[in-house]
């Protein structure tokens, strides 16, 4: 599938399918074993925190499995609609990522999302949604670390929160 | 029927006790509109308002309701129709509600299909009805032959008195067993209706009726059908669309409207499908699969909403599905008012006439 | 108001004809409303302006029998615009209609206030119609009177008509009371904080500037929001937001929400499903606020055209509010040329990102 056409297809399928039966991660209300895990949908550049995510795959660095990703071919695409609908099929936290200023792929789709990212948040902070549910980074291809520490730390941020009610439409 | 006086401080005890086993509907106030709307405690009941502006119908008939739940994860799919549960009192109910009601029973109760959600819910729900305490200038309830002060439909029947107190008519046997429940309960300021009382609520009512008197005269419903029968191809309805905005203020405040989409939702195996609101002012009311879509300007979706209020209905159903609350046309953002269009028809029916006799 | 951002950015899309870039400031002025000469100098207006072919349409009010709904009318020939009106009920924002004339062949005049004005300058610099296609009306707005204010001073009596003094109306009954209220007791909301009464750009206008009326009321009201919790502000909206029936009349009329094809209309994927719960009530709210932002005029007509009283401009305000504090960029609809802050970016923007 052309990754620019499947961006919101694939939005759509993981949280429909995987936020929803659980995945095979564990995350999520487990009814098993009684614990909860937050659910953390990550938008990622497929050029750059895609990469990050990757090479920290490669180079068994581990990232919480929490984290789904959803690879976008460029921070510039990820419209506002794909961070509520993750909220609202099941997402407890949603990490925005994409490559750092004056690196884009494309020159300057991230300045856009810079823009635009910077008045969504504080605005769905006004709206009520916890402040910490929701963040953005720049994270490069080569920052397989950055990466995983910022995951690790999103997590534990939502983690703390509990599980996110606002916006969810599960049945 | 029996006629009991209650103070409102009476009426007050008995909307609490109501709350502990029924789901309430009144009138409330919110963000200074006046809504009818689900209360929780009897100091959100606003008796003295305006007509409020969401309708009434959304208690037997909700913005949306689920009709069946499925599992398709299993060999077999599971499928299991879901009942709505519980009981319902609707408070506060002006006539020109309880006539909606009664259109609303004939769309959806007669003929071969009953409808399983809306006849469970009409069945659990409790009618009180209020005479109109004001009647608006867009009210026009005199027009379509019952006046602001009629019950009929209802269980039981509140008029605020001048002194405050309410005078409780009730109407039907399960309005009667309702009132012998609380009495029953020991309400204190619920008392037998003298005959004072009962002249001061025929007082009241006659006040309300010369009031809405005055549309009676501005409004009449002469014509109209017919007047219509000939102007379905009229230039009038593009001239009117054109400002139409095709909004969905004039269905879905309208108490009568009652057209739904019914939905799927599924996540991951399991499933359900709902009903939810719908109008035919929409775009995609008639959009159909390949893009075809009958009704592909506004013309013909004002058309269709105005001619199903004073045509169609009245050659199936042999009556309007307009009942005169006038909310449409209070609220509609670019003064599209149904009673020009009944002027327009009656002249039109008229003007028929006369060519026709000579 | 610095525009700093605009020149240091680099624009895409198509530039903007040279022409367009500057404020227009008419010079060509008519008496202004309250004057007796007024709507005679406004009717010769419109009909020279058909009468000579500058215009093929006008779009403006015309009177009904019920003189605080005049309605909006498209007047096609001089003849017609006898009874053309313009006086304080004029509420509907007209510039929407303007997208009705999208494939229009010929010129349309359009007679507007203070924030109808901007409402046309938006759709230009969104590039939905081209400015020559448009003859801009302007009359200097001295605030427009709520007919339901005036019904509820009125009480049980039916309105007749209403004269319209400078600080105070008199309500006249159909039984022949009159009474007298203050004005601002039954001016719309809006114009209760109307800063900018006076078309920012307009071909011909009416009367003299308007100073408007300077109110912090909504900014108050927005800080006060920003002050609660997490908690309470999600109460807050929750509350309102459940009350939205989706009428969409609030999209329909906003001159920012412009699409050919809305995404809450769009069926595959559903994004906004039917289904009336809280999930779906917020995506529509959020995205209606989050896609006219840096675009939304201020007119408030969404608050305006709203049935059940969402307090819209809690919304839009509180984004217009964000925008400007980042980007400093002029009020949308104030000047012609400019571009969306939301659609151009500067390196040296905050940067909320980690
Ligand atoms: S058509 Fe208008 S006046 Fe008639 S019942 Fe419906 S909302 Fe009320
Ligand atoms: S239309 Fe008639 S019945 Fe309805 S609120 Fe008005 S006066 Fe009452
Ligand atoms: S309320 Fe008015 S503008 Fe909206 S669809 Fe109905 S007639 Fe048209
Ligand atoms: S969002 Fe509301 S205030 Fe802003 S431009 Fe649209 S209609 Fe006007
Ligand atoms: S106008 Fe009001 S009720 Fe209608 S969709 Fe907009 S916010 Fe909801
Ligand atoms: S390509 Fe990574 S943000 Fe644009």
């Amino acid at each position: 599938m052309p990754v620019n056409e499947s961006a919101a297809a694939e939005a759509e399928m993981m949280t429909e399918a995987e936020m929803t039966t659980d995945g095979a991660s564990g995350a999520g209300a487990d009814a098993g074993t009684g614990t909860w895990e937050p659910r953390i949908v990550a938008f990622c550049c497929n050029w750059c925190s895609y990469a990050g995510a990757d090479l920290a795959g490669t180079s068994r660095k581990q990232y919480p499995a929490n984290i789904r990703i959803v690879r976008v071919p460029c921070s510039g695409r990820i419209n506002p609609q794909y961070i509520l609908r993750a909220f609202q099929r099941g997402a407890d936290g949603v990490m925005v990522a994409g490559c750092h200023p004056g690196d884009c792929h494309y020159t300057t789709g991230n300045y856009y999302t810079r823009r635009r990212f910077s008045v969504v948040q504080r605005f769905l902070e006004y709206v009520g949604l916890h402040p910490d549910r929701f963040s953005g980074h720049w994270i490069s291809g080569s920052e397989g670390e950055k990466f995983v520490q910022t995951a690790r730390e999103f997590t534990e941020k939502v983690r703390s929160l509990g599980p996110n009610e606002k916006m969810r439409d599960v049945l | 029927m029996a006629e009991k006086l209650v103070t409102s401080e009476g009426l007050f005890t008995m909307v609490e006790k109501l709350l502990g086993r029924a789901q309430v509907t009144a009138p409330r106030e919110e963000n200074g509109i006046a809504v009818f709307g689900p209360v929780n405690s009897a100091g959100q009941v606003e008796l003295d308002g305006p007509l409020p502006v969401i309708p009434e119908k959304s208690v037997v008939f909700p913005q949306s309701e689920t009709l069946l739940r499925m599992d398709l994860g299993g060999e077999v799919p599971k499928v299991e129709a879901v009942e709505p549960e519980g009981e319902q009192v609707i408070l506060g109910v002006r006539p020109c509600g309880l006539q909606a009601f009664a259109r609303l029973d004939r769309v959806f109760l007669e003929g071969a299909f009953v409808d399983p959600q809306y006849r469970r819910r009409r069945d659990h729900t409790l009618i009180i009805a209020l005479t109109c305490p004001t009647v608006k200038r867009s009210c026009f309830c005199r027009a379509f032959g019952y006046g602001p002060s009629d019950g009929s439909g209802a269980d039981l029947q509140l008029t605020r008195l001048p002194g405050g107190s309410f005078h409780l008519e009730t109407l039907t046997e399960r309005g009667g067993e309702f009132v012998a429940e609380m009495e029953k309960e020991g309400i204190a300021g619920l008392t037998d209706a003298g005959a004072e009382a009962g002249s001061a609520a025929r007082a009241e009512k006659a006040r309300v009726e010369r009031l809405a008197e005055r549309s009676a005269a501005a409004v009449s419903t002469e014509g109209v059908v017919e007047g219509l029968d000939g102007m379905y191809d009229d230039p009038y309805w593009a001239q009117l669309a054109e400002r139409c905005i095709s909004c969905g203020i004039c269905t879905y405040l309208c108490p009568t409207c009652h057209c739904f989409d019914i939905c799927e939702k599924a996540r991951g195996p399991e499933a359900e499908r709902y009903r939810c609101w719908d109008t035919c002012l929409f775009s995609n009311y008639t959009l159909m699969a390949g893009g075809a879509n009958p009704r592909p300007t506004v013309r013909e979706r004002l058309r269709n909403r105005l001619y199903h209020k004073l045509n169609f209905f009245n050659h199936r159903y042999g009556e309007f599905l307009c009942v005169g609350c006038g909310r449409c046309v209070e609220h509609c953002p670019t003064n599209i008012d149904i009673r020009k269009v009944m002027a327009k028809a009656a002249a039109r029916s008229r003007a028929q006439g006369v060519s026709v006799n000579g | 108001m610095s525009e700093a951002i605009k020149t240091a950015a680099p624009v895409e899309g198509e530039p903007m004809p040279a022409e367009l870039k500057t404020a227009e400031i008419p010079t060509r002025r008519g008496p202004a409303p309250g004057d007796p000469e007024f709507l005679g100098a406004l009717r010769d207006c419109c009909r020279s302006l058909l009468a000579e072919g500058h215009v093929q349409r006008i779009i403006a009010y015309r009177e009904t029998p019920d003189s605080l709904r005049p309605e909006v009318a498209f007047f096609a020939s001089p003849e017609e615009t006898g009874d053309l009106v313009w006086d304080l009920f004029c509420n509907t924002n007209i510039c929407k209609y303007l997208l009705d004339y999208r494939t229009f062949e010929g010129r349309i005049g359009v007679v507007v206030k203070g924030c109808d004005a901007r409402g046309v300058v938006q759709l230009i610099n969104d590039m939905q119609i081209p400015r020559d296609k448009v003859e801009i009306i302007g009359i200097c707005c001295p605030g427009q009177i709520d007919p339901a204010k005036v019904e509820s001073a009125a009480g049980e009596a039916w309105v007749s008509r209403v004269v319209a003094g400078p600080d105070s109306v008199e309500i006249v009954t159909e039984e022949g009371t009159e009474m007298r209220v203050p004005l601002e007791s039954v001016l719309t909301d809006r114009c209760l904080s109307c800063r900018k009464p006076n078309p920012p750009v307009a071909d011909v206008v009416f009367g003299e500037d308007q100073k408007g009326r300077i109110s912090d009321e909504v900014f108050e009201q927005i800080a006060e929001l920003e002050r609660m919790s997490s908690a309470e502000r999600d109460a807050f909206w929750n509350r309102h937001f459940e009350r939205c029936i989706r009428c969409f009349a609030c999209r329909n009329v906003c001159p920012a929400c412009s699409c050919t094809k809305c995404v809450f209309d769009q069926q595959e994927p559903d994004w906004l499903a039917g289904e009336r719960n809280q999930a779906n009530q917020h995506f529509f709210q959020i995205t209606r606020a989050v896609h006219v932002s840096g675009r939304c005029t201020g007119c408030e007509e969404c608050d305006r055209v709203c049935p059940v009283g969402i307090p819209l401009r809690l919304m839009n305000k509180k984004l217009w509010k964000d925008v400007k504090d980042l980007f400093d960029s002029p009020l949308p609809g104030t000047k012609l040329g400019v571009r969306s802050p939301l659609v151009m970016w500067d390196p040296k923007d905050a940067d909320s990102f980690e």
